[in-house]
């Protein structure tokens, strides 16, 4: 009869012990991710409050000048990466291309750029906002 | 007075030849801006989603 308790006890224990151990698989899958992108965002804003890293005209980050920053050419490629993401959805939800969907969100990204930050029109040079 | 007519004409001629002969090299600058040929309909809409887009990404913009 104990045993049986202990047994029922033990059951009831793994499977909560389970459930907890998904749960805490689930939240540490999520929270790095998000904090990476944070990290990374941190990187690329600082980068381009330098004038090392601007927005270029079909909607991707780029380098002003050559860097040998690793951290920082991974914050930029993972951007970038999540960027044309977001742009493919939303060239699927209006019915134009990727491209389309990158250059618009340049124009709008150069309209909020802070003076001093550089910019990159389609086939035009770096251009440092004023 | 008509020898003037006749090197106008020439010279006219020439000139035209010249501009024929000129090589007219078209470059198709890439990458092309795609988004400036859209229809303006769908601009519009491709701007609010854009807008929408850079607000709900506050970590990719």
């Amino acid at each position: 009869m104990i045993s049986k308790l202990r047994n029922g006890t033990v059951a009831g224990l793994l499977i909560s012990s389970l459930a907890l151990g998904l749960g805490t698989v689930a939240v540490m899958s999520a929270a790095p991710a998000m904090a990476q992108s944070a990290a990374e965002k941190a990187a690329v804003d600082a980068a381009k409050a330098k004038g090392d890293v601007g927005e270029q005209g079909d909607g991707y980050l780029g380098f002003v000048k050559p860097s040998t920053d690793q951290a920082l050419a991974a914050a930029v490629a993972a951007i970038n990466a999540g960027r044309m993401a977001v742009y493919r959805d939303t060239a699927m939800k209006t019915g134009v291309s990727l491209e389309a969907a990158g250059q618009a969100t340049a124009q709008q990204l150069f309209a909020r750029l802070p003076p001093g930050q550089y910019f990159k029109p389609l086939n035009g040079d770096w251009t440092r906002k004023t | 007075m008509r020898s003037w007519a006749m090197l106008c004409a020439a010279a006219f001629a020439g000139g035209i030849g010249l501009a024929g002969c000129t090589p007219t090299v078209r470059v198709e600058v890439a990458p092309i801006n795609i988004y400036a040929r859209l229809d303006a309909n769908v601009r519009v809409r491709l701007d609010q989603e854009v807008q929408t887009l850079i607000q709900q990404n506050p970590n990719l913009f």
